[in-house]
């Protein structure tokens, strides 16, 4: 009974997550400037940080997880790990879609081997690498690898940061850079990020509880099986017995 | 044994690359101007696709990556949720 609580409270809390966003985003198209350089292309700004920001935050969580699980294994902290590299991945997924939009409007390229963006295509196949581990090998065995790749992820994130301070390219720095200098743009876009960063909180809490009621579920099925064959031999016991009573 | 062996080479592993890593960055490399130069954008106006379409194609593929995965996280959770409730209901009638 206890369980069914935090069963309906975390697809609510990513319900009123999805529809903040959805709300924020109404906002951003219809509320705020277009940017007077750019144009309406500039929006894609909104959604593509924030989403940078989710998956930041998502394999950094991921690669301390997997230091954790290593040092000493634990199936909630690993369902939470495997959890933070999925949603990375999908944000990842996001800005390397959203970033490309923008860049040909805005470089005159869909992609450019520049320094942050490389290591974000890095960071994403990290993260695709560790999930493709952790589905293909063994269960020990991948875990530990798979834990293995992910502590990788933490540094990439890292890197990703300072990617632009360090070695310059053409990415632009709007939040380290000065800010936005418009109100109406400044309240949509920490609305966006908002939205975006429940919503991977959310689908990570709920990601992390389908992989624990799927270990759950699967242990649980082992122990049936196990107690069927415990009495499938106890009858074949018995009935062995009874023969030999009769003779 | 080999498990721990294993696992502290798999962490010597990591934090020798973390290290080395963040060791390059921080040696000697030089610091780079922050702001990209200013491109003439006129030049691509022509030969893409209008800024409102690429902005709308961004939204719309947030929206069906990220709606999609929360949609099937949700179904998924609860119907683990009906199997394990399933095969719990029998082991619980069965206990004293």
């Amino acid at each position: 009974m206890a369980s069914s609580r935090p069963a309906r409270a975390l697809p609510t809390a990513l319900g009123v997550s999805f529809l903040w966003l959805c709300a924020a985003i109404a906002w951003v198209l219809w509320a705020t400037p277009a940017d007077e350089a750019l144009g309406i292309v500039q929006k894609i700004f909104y959604i593509h940080v924030g989403s940078a920001f989710a998956m930041l935050l998502c394999l950094v969580a991921a690669s301390g997880a997997a230091a954790v699980d290593l040092l000493s294994p634990s199936p909630p902290v690993d369902a939470f790990g495997r959890a933070c590299t999925e949603v990375g991945l999908l944000f990842a997924l996001v800005v390397l879609t959203s970033g490309p939009l923008w860049a040909r409007k805005s470089w005159g390229a869909w992609w450019t081997w520049e320094p942050r963006l490389t290591l974000t295509l890095l960071a994403t196949l990290l993260a695709a690498a560790v999930l493709a581990v952790r589905a293909m090998a063994g269960s020990a065995g991948g875990r530990r690898i798979g834990n293995a790749l992910a502590v990788l992820a933490g540094p990439t994130s890292y890197l990703i940061h300072i990617a632009v301070q360090k070695w310059g390219g053409t990415h632009p720095q709007v939040i380290q850079g000065g800010g936005i200098q418009s109100p109406a743009m400044r309240v949509a876009f920490w609305a966006c990020v908002a939205g975006l960063l429940g919503v991977a909180f959310a689908l990570v809490a709920l990601r992390a509880r389908t992989l624990r009621l799927a270990d759950c579920l699967a242990a649980l099925q082992l122990d049936r099986q196990a107690a069927t064959l415990r009495q499938q031999r106890a009858a074949m016991a018995g009935a062995t017995d009874g023969q030999w009573a009769v003779s | 044994m080999g498990s721990g062996r294993f696992r502290s080479r798999v962490l010597g592993f990591a934090a020798a690359i973390s290290l080395g890593t963040a060791g390059a960055v921080w040696a000697d490399a030089p610091a780079a101007p922050s702001v990209a130069p200013a491109r003439d954008l006129s030049a691509y106006k022509e030969e893409t696709l209008p800024g409102g379409a690429l902005a709308g194609i961004a939204y719309l593929l947030l929206l069906g990556l990220v709606g999609g995965y929360a949609a099937w996280t949700a179904k998924k959770v609860e119907a683990l949720q009906a199997q394990l409730d399933a095969l719990d209901g029998p082991a619980g009638d069965a206990k004293p």
